[in-house]
């Protein structure tokens, strides 16, 4: 019994092609597997960021007696507790104490408070960046208490 | 004696080929998805801007004279900035149209504001549409964020109405 299968130059000819198809698909591959991994933590920044603001948006929306020194930003809520945000060593803090970002994922580069005096509008922004320097985040946003 | 067929040498060819096709298709569309990425990354950032769009009339609004709110049934278009308290007006920008007047960029104080310079490629562009500003003023918030690479824009919008709380 004769069994046919492949001849060398066969082999030799589809292992060639073979490989041209690998290398051809192993650069979007590898452009994917390393945009995956680079976008992961401006994604955790970004997010991490927008949850500070809307934390910061519900209490002022309700504050009274709102107090802006450069990074710092105090009033008091409505349960008539002082409360205070600020950047401290490259993280936002409440109250000085309670971490709202970690140093360790990303750094807090700048915090601004500003207000404007005639429509009483607090504008919150803040600059973070990746622990690489490679991402930057401006994120920004305007309060009106409404009570105002 | 029996003789056992397997595949020809083009048959091979054609089946590595189809699903070399099938491979790098599927590989093109997950780059594409992942290229969207671009638009994802300001998701946050354009959301907040439109939000804030919308507070800034509210405050405007709020300490409203005759000259510095609309008082008009039809829709205006206006650009606005945390900086001022006066609408400006804009024109020619729309949902797939949009050019130096209603761009923003981050001012010297680091906050997205009205960009002061005549050209430039900008990320975000922001307009305020106000309609019916002699009854309850119905506002929308627009943001536009572009992509400079390709110039695709994607939309986000926010509306709200402003009772009279005088």
């Amino acid at each position: 019994m004769t069994k046919k299968g492949f001849t060398l130059v066969e082999l030799m000819v589809v292992i060639g092609v073979l490989s041209i198809i690998m290398l051809t698909i192993s650069q979007p591959v590898a452009s994917v597997i390393k945009y995956q991994r680079e976008s992961q933590i401006p994604d955790n920044m970004r997010d991490n960021l927008q949850f500070v603001i809307n934390k910061m948006e519900k209490e002022l929306k309700t504050s009274s007696n709102v107090s802006i020194n450069g990074g710092t930003l105090t009033f008091e809520d409505q349960n008539g507790g002082l409360v205070k945000y600020s950047i401290v060593d490259n993280e936002i803090r409440k109250n000085d104490n309670t971490k709202l970002t970690d140093k360790t994922i990303f750094k807090v580069i700048d915090l601004k408070f500003s207000e404007n005096i005639t429509t009483n509008l607090t504008t919150i922004i803040i600059k973070a960046q990746s622990l690489d320097n490679k991402d930057n985040v401006t994120m920004q946003f305007s309060v009106l208490p409404l009570n105002d | 004696m029996k003789t056992q067929k397997g595949a020809t040498l083009v048959g091979s060819l054609v089946a590595i080929t189809i699903l070399s096709t099938t491979l790098v298709s599927i590989l093109n569309l997950q780059e594409s998805i992942i290229r969207s990425k671009f638009f994802l990354q300001y998701d946050n950032t354009a959301n907040l801007l439109v939000a804030e769009g919308l507070e800034i009339v509210r405050s405007i609004y709020n300490i409203r004279t005759n000259s510095n709110f609309p008082n008009q049934a039809q829709e205006v278009k206006y650009q606005v900035d945390y900086t001022t308290s006066t609408l400006n007006n804009v024109s020619n920008c729309t949902d797939t149209s949009i050019n130096n007047s209603c761009d923003m960029d981050i001012n010297s104080t680091g906050a997205y504001a009205i960009s002061t310079a005549s050209t430039g490629n900008r990320i975000f562009y922001r307009f305020i549409t106000i309609q019916d500003s002699n009854t309850i003023p119905l506002v929308t918030s627009t943001v536009i964020v572009r992509n400079p690479k390709d110039g695709s824009l994607r939309v986000y919008k926010a509306t709200i109405k402003l009772y009279k709380i005088d």
